[in-house]
């Protein structure tokens, strides 16, 4: 017997369980399995409910299914498990912070006029990528603070208009995984948010991305 | 704009923010061996949630990734929910039709034959056995999935995982000798 002998078993055992025995009882709730893959919940009960998944062959892909959308909304930066893979370590954390202390002291002050208001509070300055960057890396976007703004949504657009990246958080800074894929060229950017019912963006600013 | 007109461009802005959203899910699926038919039945539900809840084409136009994530999650959450209700019935159905499931049941396959074998009985009473903090990360080792997946589903650091993993394997192995199977360490992954 080895490892690979004992996973072609268990996959075996698996395959057969659920179409034989019909939908256990014993079955997480779909609630439960989300929970899982959002990382929701105590140590313990999520143990529990991957223990089952793992074993039940009409759980497992409930869980696929689940999981790849969780994921596509983190690397989109819409869903929570994305803002807390990148904000729990401490380290990464505190790059971010450098990054952005060291962004606003190499950026250029930004003229007043640049920002556009298209509400009566606040505006968003933007501060960070500078305007050329290289392609092939996670790239962090930054902005100041606009007070009593719940969410902000950035969007990167092609030279043509079209939506390359978007992504949505409370904070001020975000790292974008999915930046790292994008090909060299020239885009532009933007950061827009609702502050007292009123909705406030900033002017779209270059950004041109050259190969490594 | 004419009424057709517009309606066109509802229905192009709506299947952009879709088509945008479920190109993703893909993406990530493949990397996890998901079934693909059962993301086409979220999508098609997420289109009629959208086409439902957005009035104009502009509006449509504006919909967020973040929108269509949180949609598509709930979605997929309702559809399971209606699937399990749907299995129940068919279960009961059957349950109530004892005689006619016994004369329609499928013939034994390879995998009931194997499950059946005595040592698969005998690995998967092993596995039971390995204490509950191991277990689960064992179950999705053996299930396929890279050590990286386990220590992100759990939040645990890659060493954790690792410790977990291997001492839960050990576990494994030395249940299995003292039921009599053998191990060959020589082919053991790491």
């Amino acid at each position: 017997m080895d490892e690979e002998r004992l996973r072609q078993i268990y996959r075996g055992v698996m395959a057969s369980r659920g179409r034989r025995a019909g939908r256990a009882a014993a079955c997480p709730d779909p609630d439960a399995i989300l929970a899982l893959v959002r990382r929701e919940g105590s140590e313990d009960s999520r143990l529990a409910t991957l223990d089952h998944v793992m074993s039940c062959a009409d759980c497992r892909p409930e869980f696929d299914l689940l999981r790849s959308i969780e994921l596509a909304g983190a690397e989109a930066g819409a869903a929570r498990t994305a803002r807390r893979s990148w904000i729990m370590p401490a380290a990464l954390a505190a790059s971010v912070l450098l990054a952005v202390v060291v962004g606003r002291l190499m950026l250029p002050a930004v003229p007043e006029n640049e920002v556009v208001r298209s509400g009566e509070d606040g505006r968003v300055t933007l501060l960070a990528p500078p305007p050329e960057a290289a392609t092939g890396s996670p790239m962090l976007f930054a902005w100041h603070p606009i007070p009593g703004a719940g969410r902000y949504r950035l969007e990167v657009l092609t030279g043509e208009g079209e939506v390359a990246l978007e992504a949505e958080t409370a904070d001020t800074a975000i790292m974008v995984q999915s930046a790292a894929d994008l090909p060299p060229g020239d885009y532009t950017w933007w950061v827009g948010a609702t502050s007292a019912g009123a909705a406030v963006r900033s002017a779209l600013r270059p950004l041109r991305l050259t190969a490594q | 704009m004419t009424l057709p007109e517009a309606e066109q461009h509802l229905s192009l802005a709506l299947e952009a923010a879709v088509a945008r959203f479920g190109s993703m899910v893909r993406q990530v699926g493949r990397r996890y061996r998901l079934d693909e038919s059962g993301l086409d039945e979220v999508m098609q539900e997420v289109r009629i949630r959208l086409w439902r809840a957005r009035a104009t084409s502009e509006q449509v136009g504006e919909t967020n990734t973040s929108y269509v994530y949180r949609t598509a999650s709930s979605a997929a959450l309702d559809i399971l929910r209606r699937r399990r209700a749907r299995q129940a019935d068919r279960h009961d159905a059957v349950e109530d039709e004892g005689s006619v499931a016994v004369l329609t049941a499928p013939k034994s396959d390879p995998h009931a034959d194997l499950e059946g074998s005595e040592l698969a009985d005998r690995v998967a009473r092993a596995i039971d056995e390995i204490p509950a903090s191991r277990r689960a990360p064992v179950r999705m080792h053996l299930a396929g999935y890279p050590r990286e997946e386990i220590a992100k589903l759990m939040g645990w650091t890659e060493a954790k995982t690792r410790n977990l993993l291997y001492r839960g394997l050990a576990d494994l192995r030395e249940r299995l000798t003292a039921e009599g199977i053998g191990w060959d360490t020589a082919a053991e992954t790491n």
